[in-house]
């Protein structure tokens, strides 16, 4: 059943999900492609910047391919790109079912609200996993186009670390959703802590005083180390993913106790 | 098959639903009846475990309705008052999605249901008129057999030839033993439905009664035209008549319960035309209380 209900709401989205995975796509084959050709003038270009930007759009090492993909794509555009796709769905995914008037006739089918929102969970998951597969075949093509230099498990370590950043963000909207029944305040919550987020985390260099709250930001979490040169966070992954579940549990509990439809 | 004890809700100001007691027995039609924003919705939201009563009990089908929600929803057929469904979807996908979603239904009882009411099953049901969505409603509230059904409002967008469809529905539902508990605001529905009628006014349950009991307590106006004038003071003599007037050439008479006397009365004129205006539930509610008056 919770197969059905996910695939019900994926069925529905999957023209936007196309569209987010090959827009991104499109670009990082684009921005690895022209790689080759500013190589020459980058290492000039970045050295006449100040620090301050450096820090802000984690510009550590453009002059390799890894650095030039962290600094265009990875610590903003695609951030940006899984998290807007995460926060649509799943705002829309409950909260937009309860404004529509659908959900008491699915939950009269008695599958349960704990399964539902399983489902759209699930749901929101296949959508960024969908574009997570986008994103990698992208950057293997990229890759190829700027003459290799990059393995393919740096490159995954890449895809899976954007979609567990977006996953993150997901099932925040969901479970705003869930608590309140109101999608224009799952989404508004959802995009403010993310947009808050981002600015400590760029902030966070130039600022002194935000260091210490670097730490709390899943901007933080999603990338503190280049992944397309340091592979694989398994630590900060697993904080990612580990705050996913609680706010899962979160949108199950809180959606389980409140009434729904009115 | 349903009962509920000082059951209540209050959400905002003026709204939800006050110490109700209700009971519904097993094999009856019963309809629950009042006016817009009386609270009907609100009950039903509460029998389906939609929401959470603030105070009091409510069962269906011996289970509680916040805890066991889930095996009272599969087993009962509901329709959710201005419900939506999927505006993509064709009526058959979003009937396979609820069937889906309830382990699977009868092909044979599903069939018979959608040739029954007609329902345009090819077309997205976003182009779909108010009442083939309703149908719609209609055959996902019933394709899994239940033995206990809820409907809210089930005629509302219905044309006459439907709403005569439905009406042999229910009794054909109350011949097979199920249980049919549905809201209406029109009198004259539930008087064709329904054994009992529970009515229901400012989120209070105020009476109970059986159908012939209600028809007695209903008040309808009648307008005769007559060939010659005839005097309304000749009507006013009949027991039951509350008050009969001139108006613009036609005699206005309410009457309250049977017309037998009335139409005796009448007859001995030359009469034109009548029309018959549907009791209205203001005036059933009126005459309730005034009945209920001391003297």
């Amino acid at each position: 059943m919770i197969a059905t209900v996910a695939a019900r709401n994926v069925g529905d989205r999957y023209r936007s999900v196309l569209g987010y995975g090959i827009g991104l796509g499109l670009m990082i084959v684009w921005v690895m492609a022209i790689y080759p050709s500013v190589q020459g003038e980058l290492g000039a270009y970045v050295d006449a910047m100040p620090d301050a930007m450096k820090s802000m759009f984690r510009i550590e090492d453009v002059t390799s391919l890894a650095g030039f993909v962290q600094a265009e794509i990875m610590s903003f555009m695609g951030p940006l790109v899984f998290i807007a796709l995460a926060i649509t769905s799943g705002a829309s995914t409950i909260a937009g079912e309860e404004r529509e008037r659908i959900l008491p006739i699915v939950l009269a089918t008695g599958i349960g609200r704990g399964r539902l929102v399983a489902a759209k969970l699930a749901a929101v998951a296949v959508q960024l996993g969908a574009v997570g597969v986008c994103t990698l075949i992208a950057l293997m093509i990229g890759t190829m186009a700027a003459g290799g230099g990059i393995t393919v498990a740096r490159l995954t370590a890449g895809a899976v670390q954007l979609t567990a950043l977006g996953l993150l963000f997901g099932a925040l909207a969901v479970a705003v959703g869930a608590a309140t029944g109101r999608k224009s305040v799952a989404a508004g919550v959802a995009t403010g802590v993310a947009l808050g987020s981002y600015l400590i985390d760029a902030l966070a260099g130039m600022a002194g005083w935000l260091e210490p709250l670097q730490v709390v930001s899943p901007f933080h979490w999603h990338a503190p180390n280049n992944p397309l040169v340091a592979g694989l966070s398994v630590g900060w992954l697993a904080l990612l993913l580990a705050t996913t579940a609680v706010l899962a549990v979160v949108a199950v509990v809180t959606f389980d106790r409140r009434d729904v439809g009115v | 098959m349903i009962d509920t004890a000082r059951l209540t809700k209050y959400y905002g100001r003026d709204r939800g639903v006050t110490d109700v007691d209700l009971e519904v027995r097993p094999g009856e039609v019963y309809g629950f009846l009042g006016p817009n924003g009386a609270g009907k919705s609100t009950t039903i939201h509460l029998l389906m475990g939609q929401i959470r009563p603030s105070r009091g009990r409510a069962t269906v089908l011996g289970l509680d309705c916040w805890r066991d929600r889930d095996r009272i929803q599969r087993r009962v057929g509901f329709l959710p008052g201005e419900f939506a469904m999927y505006e993509r979807l064709t009526g058959q996908r979003m009937l396979g999605y609820l069937a889906a979603l309830r382990g699977g239904v009868s092909r044979q009882v599903l069939g018979d249901l959608i040739d029954r009411f007609g329902v345009e099953m090819g077309r997205p049901i976003r182009d779909l008129s108010m009442g083939n969505k309703q149908k719609l409603g209609l055959v996902q509230a019933l394709m899994h057999q239940p033995e206990l059904v809820i409907l809210d409002e089930p005629t509302l967008g219905l044309d006459p030839l439907m709403q005569q469809e439905f009406q042999r529905l229910v009794h054909e539902l109350r011949a097979a033993g199920t249980t049919v508990f549905l809201s209406s605001h029109t009198l004259s529905e539930v008087e064709r439905l329904a054994d009992r009628v529970g009515i229901i006014r400012d989120g209070m349950l105020v009476e109970v009664a059986e159908v012939s009991a209600l028809r007695h307590m209903a008040v309808r106006r009648i307008d005769f035209e007559f060939a010659l004038p005839v005097d309304p003071a000749t009507f006013e003599r009949i027991d039951n008549v509350r008050r009969a007037e001139m108006e613009g050439g036609l005699v206005r008479v309410e009457v309250e319960g049977p017309v037998v006397e009335l139409m005796k009365v009448a007859a001995d004129h030359e009469i034109i035309d009548l029309h018959v205006h549907e009791a209205d539930l203001e005036e059933v509610f009126l005459s309730y209380y005034r009945a209920d008056e001391p003297t």
